[in-house]
């Protein structure tokens, strides 16, 4: 240890100015995230139904167990990975699709980027609503696929029975498709950004060379995009681990289990059972599951020198 | 020739996916029930029968889904405080934190940002419980400040990154020129930084009212009564009521709606350009 030097004196001082003026976001996320963090674990390791409010006590890692062991859980992830691996896909491709025809220059183009943000404004439940309105009974897309399967099943001559949201399949498939609507926008948005940040000379050659468009999009669009299709790919993954008050609206987990993403299956397994220990268990595995993924993103764009503190 | 059609067949195509299902469902908010059921586009004889139910404060209406529609304006009222509370809270908060880490070099700059960022990943369903718990030790539970200081720390961390990228672009020499007029650092951010980012800060508040007014869960969980429901939670409970007519549910639709699309279709610039700058800048 050696002895203080007056100006390692003065640094400390200067580290504290930046230091105060982040303290109120530190207060309040250490406040109402990381503590709340801390304490979902320790619940997690105790028996804690609120029907028994007598019986409290610490059982290690017996919720953990419990939760593995049982066939809701494993139905949960699946559906939820089910659910979160189509949205990526996507939300990607018509975010992409999108993004590049806002980038051509034609009229109207202001009209198009302008109605981009409604699906982005409309909140989740709203949006489950409506989608209960579009492919219920009377809804605009029920009738829609009702005639398309009726169409499939004229020219393959098959019989194919469409029975609407009452059908698990139309049920997951619908969420999703909800799901996406709402989310493309935003990632559309980062697309964007990012094509318009590709120097144009490299268009310009390539056009020069006799590059054909596809190959301009494979060789020059897609590399240049690579780090905003990781930021919307992972940014999404953890949007789709959250879906829940879409669920909430639009199909309330069925029919039946059909819709039990696992944001759903920790709200009932809290409110509805009022387990609370089991609950938190749920909730800690899907924290370690973002919290997984959170340090990949990181890592990925650490690797390419995007972050810089 | 052909390029140029196939191109506004394109943009069509893109038109009708993001414009269809809502301008569906505001059609519907403009009909008649009977005919909803006939499956029209558009009505044929336009009413603003369902809009009247949810202004109809004291009425003593017996349709269904009317006691849900006469709380709407009290709702959204609530909505309101809530989502102008947490952009407040988001512009001081945020706006501090960030300019240290964009300006102000300083041992353990690193740290706090990666703080923020894995504050940003942690899912709400996470800290449900223990956040339930915590408001109720507080006797928060059915206030507006519990679905405040919830929804301010999930819409921070967006905030300081989006606003520490925006305010590395001004030029230095702005606030050199103010330190070297006498400004302390403090009087330099006030004066002169603030004023010239307030696009910036204009895009996060806009982004954190516009969260905050379609938050759910912890508005679900936080508040049981009137006093302190958002509108969002309120909506919710026609996915609970069996029998109330799509026509209503929509008008309720669309009035939720309302004040969102028209916050992001006036900073429709602002908005753009603060998404896109969250990962070039």
């Amino acid at each position: 240890m050696t002895v203080l030097r007056p100006f390692h004196l003065m640094s400390r001082t200067r580290d504290l100015l930046p230091l105060l003026l982040n303290l109120p976001a530190v207060i309040l996320l250490l406040a109402f995230i990381a503590y709340p963090i801390g304490i979902s674990f320790w619940m997690s390791l105790h028996r804690y139904n609120l029907r028994r409010p007598d019986q409290v006590y610490f059982h290690g890692l017996e919720n953990y167990a419990t939760i593995l062991a049982s066939s809701e859980f494993w139905n949960a992830l699946w559906i939820s990975l089910y659910f979160t691996f189509m949205a990526v896909l996507l939300v990607i491709v018509i975010a992409m699709a999108i993004a590049l025809l806002l980038h051509e220059s034609f009229r109207g183009r202001g009209v198009v980027r302008a109605l981009l943000l409604i699906p982005w404004a409309i909140p989740g439940v709203v949006n489950g609503l409506m989608w209960v309105g579009l492919l219920g009974d009377y809804g605009a897309f029920n009738a829609m696929l009702e005639d398309s399967v009726a169409a499939v099943n004229y020219l393959f001559g098959i019989n194919i029975v469409y029975t609407g949201m009452a059908s698990p399949f139309v049920a997951l498939n619908a969420a999703i498709g909800a799901h996406v609507w709402r989310s493309v926008p935003f990632a559309c948005i980062i697309f964007l950004a990012a094509i318009q940040a590709i120097p144009t000379e490299q268009y310009r050659a390539a056009r020069v060379d006799g590059a054909t468009s596809w190959n301009r999009f494979r060789f020059i669009t897609l590399p240049w995009l690579y780090h905003a299709v990781l930021v919307v790919a992972i940014f999404e993954t953890m949007n789709g681990f959250r879906a829940f008050d879409l669920i909430y609206a639009l199909t309330g987990g069925g029919p039946g289990d059909a819709t039990h993403v696992i944001a759903w299956q920790t709200y009932k397994e809290a409110f509805a059972r009022l387990d609370f220990g089991g609950a938190n268990a749920y909730s800690y595995l899907i924290t370690l599951i973002t919290m997984t993924l959170a340090i990949i993103y990181i890592r990925l764009l650490y690797r390419r020198g995007l972050v810089q503190g | 020739m052909w390029r140029r059609a196939s191109l506004y067949i394109y943009a069509l195509a893109a038109v009708i996916y993001l414009t269809l299902p809502f301008a569906w469902v505001a059609a519907v908010s403009f009909m008649p029930e009977r005919e909803v059921t006939q499956q029209r586009w558009w009505p044929e004889e336009p009413t603003i029968g369902n809009y009247s139910l949810y202004f109809d404060v004291e009425g003593q209406s017996a349709d269904v889904g009317a006691a849900i529609a006469r709380q709407f304006p009290r709702a959204i009222i609530n909505s309101l405080i809530i989502g102008s509370a947490v952009m407040l809270l988001n512009l001081t908060c945020g706006s501090l934190a960030a300019y240290a880490l964009a300006r102000l070099p300083f041992r353990g700059n690193l740290l706090l940002l990666l703080f923020y960022l894995g504050s940003r990943s942690v899912p709400g369903v996470a800290i449900m419980i223990p956040m339930y718990l915590l408001m109720r030790s507080y006797g928060l539970l059915d206030t507006h400040l519990s679905v405040i200081l919830s929804h301010t720390t999930f819409t921070l961390p967006f905030t300081i990154w989006i606003l520490k990228g925006y305010f590395q672009t001004v030029p230095l020499d702005l606030e050199r020129a103010a330190r070297v007029d006498g400004c302390t650092p403090l009087g330099a951010l006030v004066r002169v930084f603030l004023p010239v980012t307030t696009p910036g800060l204009v895009a996060v508040g806009i982004f954190a009212f516009i969260a905050s007014w379609g938050e759910f869960l912890f508005a679900l969980l936080f508040t049981t009564t009137i006093a302190s429901r958002p509108v969002t939670v309120l909506a919710s409970d026609f996915a609970q009521e069996l029998q109330v007519p799509f026509t209503v549910i929509a008008a309720g639709g669309v009035l939720v709606i309302l004040l969102p699309l028209v916050l992001s279709f006036l900073f429709q610039r602002l908005i753009i350009q603060g998404i896109g700058g969250s990962v070039t800048g």
